[in-house]
């Protein structure tokens, strides 16, 4: 994939978010510091090009408190993503409770506008052509739709590819339903995994190795609980290292549930397209140390292989000690910064990191700390 | 004896900044470690212990300070214990004196390699027998490679696409290239597909190349590779085998040699 930019400004607690993630990044900050909404202007650009502002909204949880408070009262929301030759612009009017309007849209090329929907008008111009608002699909998507935008590819791409992992439905994933057969990448709720995997498993020709990829990486982070997986009949079975009894498998309500994460963590990885963005919110739920290195590790694997982006944040000292020596991947989000995030290794002189475990500096409140009430 | 790999202490410069004082630093971690391993009430019984690290290029001058620095670290966590405890901190001090040192490399590993190059034949390394490193001794590494000091970021296409991320730097590109035998060999084993540029992977073909390594070699003349003479001598002293030493008597390095002790030492060799 490309490089690209995603900027935010006015979003949420974030007054401007400009960031150029590559590889496994880590994004850390002190509670309430913008994280997550990190993760959310990824998951609304993706939300909304592949199905819509309402949708779009909807998957970030509405469109209360959208803007940031202390931004004035007309200022809109503004998006932007960057990739290649290609720009793509949204602003959204925003109240307090919601969209006051229709939002607008740009999209260069070449630093020419080729698209341009100003918000409040139920029209967009292309070129001289003008066109009416489209409420299920944004400008961009009407345009690639047409099919004579090939040039729009790498942003497309981008923007398809986004999947952000938040919080799983363990108790789906611990009570699955029958397998469904067309499922072959992981819902962001994780409530699929089984079908995901088990699909996986019966096509290899079609999936390659990634179920065998998940198994093996699965055994190294859990040596002591995960042997192997097996279906019967589309019911799920985990089987313990060196089981040899068909009975002796283990239906997944009765797995630990550090195993699950695991393994949905590395089902979201194994399935992201190549190229792909995955994110993932405190990445460290459920899972022992060694689980935690493993599966870092397991991702480095694949972003390096494949290309991916990988985004997790945390509040883990043991994740953050896996990002020794790649401190220009660690991004601390801090909203009382004039532009956010920023690399570690700025804000602090690597050779003095270099002295410290990251884990501890971050336990010590030497970065990312919470800010104290000034009186 | 199986090695465990640790994070080293010595990336920059030392002494370690003002606020090792109060953080626990990453020489701290690693001193918990070794006393963990010697500490005769609950450690693991090891016969010895060598943390073996590299001087890198910022402390390539300056071993005196990296190993009292790791002596200092060794006293405070012994003073830290016999406020706790005195009788398990008497049996520890012990313990570190008979079992456990620290050595240097100088600057670091791959130094070695060129002082026994046959490893490099194995690894398939583009390496046509010419050696360029002046005076000899490995541990005094010095490229007079031209095209090497010559090289530019031109030469590295897939980091110059990855927007010359600081983590995957070619080491070849660094100022110090010239006294750099990990960016050497990087450079040797350019790769311009990889993205930082070489095929040389130090965790895993770095860590085979010295399992392998030709120590007969590497000692071959009196006076080359004195840190790795000291390591020898102190690990042929512990095993009770000194005739091992002895094909390959040499200079040792004083600074962490067995037989060049301070007055009062926390170590077998500090």
């Amino acid at each position: 994939m490309l490089d690209f930019t995603v900027r935010a400004s006015d979003f949420r607690v974030l007054p401007t978010f400009e960031w150029s993630p590559s590889g496994v990044c880590l994004l850390t900050g002190a509670n309430g510091a913008g994280k997550t909404t990190a993760l959310n202007v990824l998951k609304l650009l993706g939300a909304l090009f592949r199905r819509g502002h309402e949708s779009a909204l909807s998957a970030i949880g509405g469109g209360v408190a959208f803007r940031r408070w202390e931004s004035p009262d007309e200022s809109p929301v503004e998006f932007e993503v960057r990739v290649g030759r290609v720009r793509w612009k949204l602003r959204f009017p925003m109240s307090d409770v919601g969209l006051k309007g229709t939002y607008g849209e740009e999209l260069h090329r070449d630093g020419d506008v080729v698209l341009r929907a100003g918000m409040f008008q139920d029209w967009w111009s292309l070129g001289t052509e003008r066109m009416p608002i489209d409420g299920a699909r944004c400008c961009a998507r009407v345009l690639w739709d047409r099919g004579d935008a090939e040039w729009m590819r790498p942003l497309v791409e981008l923007v398809e590819s986004v999947r952000v992992y938040e919080s799983y439905w363990l108790n789906r994933v611990k009570r699955p339903e029958a397998v469904a057969p067309t499922h072959s990448f992981l819902h962001q709720t994780g409530s699929n995994l089984w079908s995901v995997l088990s699909n996986w498993k019966s096509a290899p020709l079609r999936h390659g190795d990634r179920f065998e990829w998940v198994q093996r990486q699965a055994r190294r982070a859990f040596p002591d609980i995960m042997g192997s997986i097996e279906f019967d009949r589309g019911v799920p079975y985990l089987f313990r290292p060196g089981a040899h009894d068909p009975a002796a498998g283990l239906l997944p309500d009765r797995a630990a549930d550090g195993l699950l994460t695991g393994l949905l963590h590395l089902t979201a990885v194994a399935g992201a397209p190549d190229g792909g963005i995955v994110a993932f919110d405190e990445v460290e739920n459920h899972l022992h140390p060694h689980a935690i290195r493993s599966l870092i590790d397991a991702m480095r694997q694949q972003a390096e292989a494949r290309g991916l982006t990988v985004v997790v944040t945390t509040h883990s000292p043991v994740v953050l000690n896996e990002f020794k020596d790649h401190e220009d991947r660690v991004f601390v989000v801090d909203p009382t910064a004039e532009v956010t995030p920023r690399a570690l290794d700025e804000v602090h002189d690597p050779a003095w990191l270099s002295h410290f475990a990251l884990g501890d500096l971050y336990e010590r409140e030497q970065f990312a700390a919470p800010r104290r009430g000034q009186s | 004896m199986p090695g465990r790999p640790f994070r080293g202490f010595t990336s920059a410069r030392l002494p370690p900044p003002p606020e090792a004082e109060v953080l626990p630093t990453q020489l701290d971690k690693i001193v918990s470690r070794v006393i963990a391993l010697v500490d005769p009430l609950v450690g693991e019984g090891w016969h010895q212990v060598c943390v073996v690290d590299d001087l890198e290029l910022v402390n390539r001058d300056q071993p005196d300070v990296v190993l009292r620095v790791a002596r200092e670290a060794f006293e405070r966590a012994l003073w830290r214990l016999h406020r706790r405890d005195p009788r398990r901190a008497a049996l520890i001090r012990g313990a570190l004196r008979r079992k456990a040192s620290v050595h240097v490399i100088r600057p670091m590993v791959e130094a070695w390699f060129f002082g026994a190059p046959s490893i490099f034949q194995r690894d398939g390394v583009r390496f046509d027998a010419r050696f360029h490193i002046v005076g000899g001794d490995p541990e005094a590494f010095e490229s007079t490679d031209r095209d090497y000091i010559a090289a530019t970021e031109a030469q590295c296409p897939e980091w110059c696409l990855r927007r010359r991320k600081r983590g995957d730097r070619p080491k070849w590109l660094g100022a110090d290239r010239v006294h750099h035998p990990k960016g050497y060999l990087q450079w040797l084993m350019r790769d311009g597909a990889h993205k930082a540029c070489t095929a040389y992977d130090e965790a895993h073909g770095g860590a085979e190349a010295l399992a392998g390594l030709d120590w007969a070699a590497l000692l071959d003349g009196p006076r080359d590779a004195p840190f790795a003479r000291a390591l020898v001598e102190d690990i042929a002293d512990g095993l009770g085998q000194p005739p091992a030493l002895a094909a390959w008597a040499g200079i040792t390095a004083p600074e962490t040699s067995v037989k060049c002790l301070p007055c009062w030492p926390v170590l077998r060799n500090l």
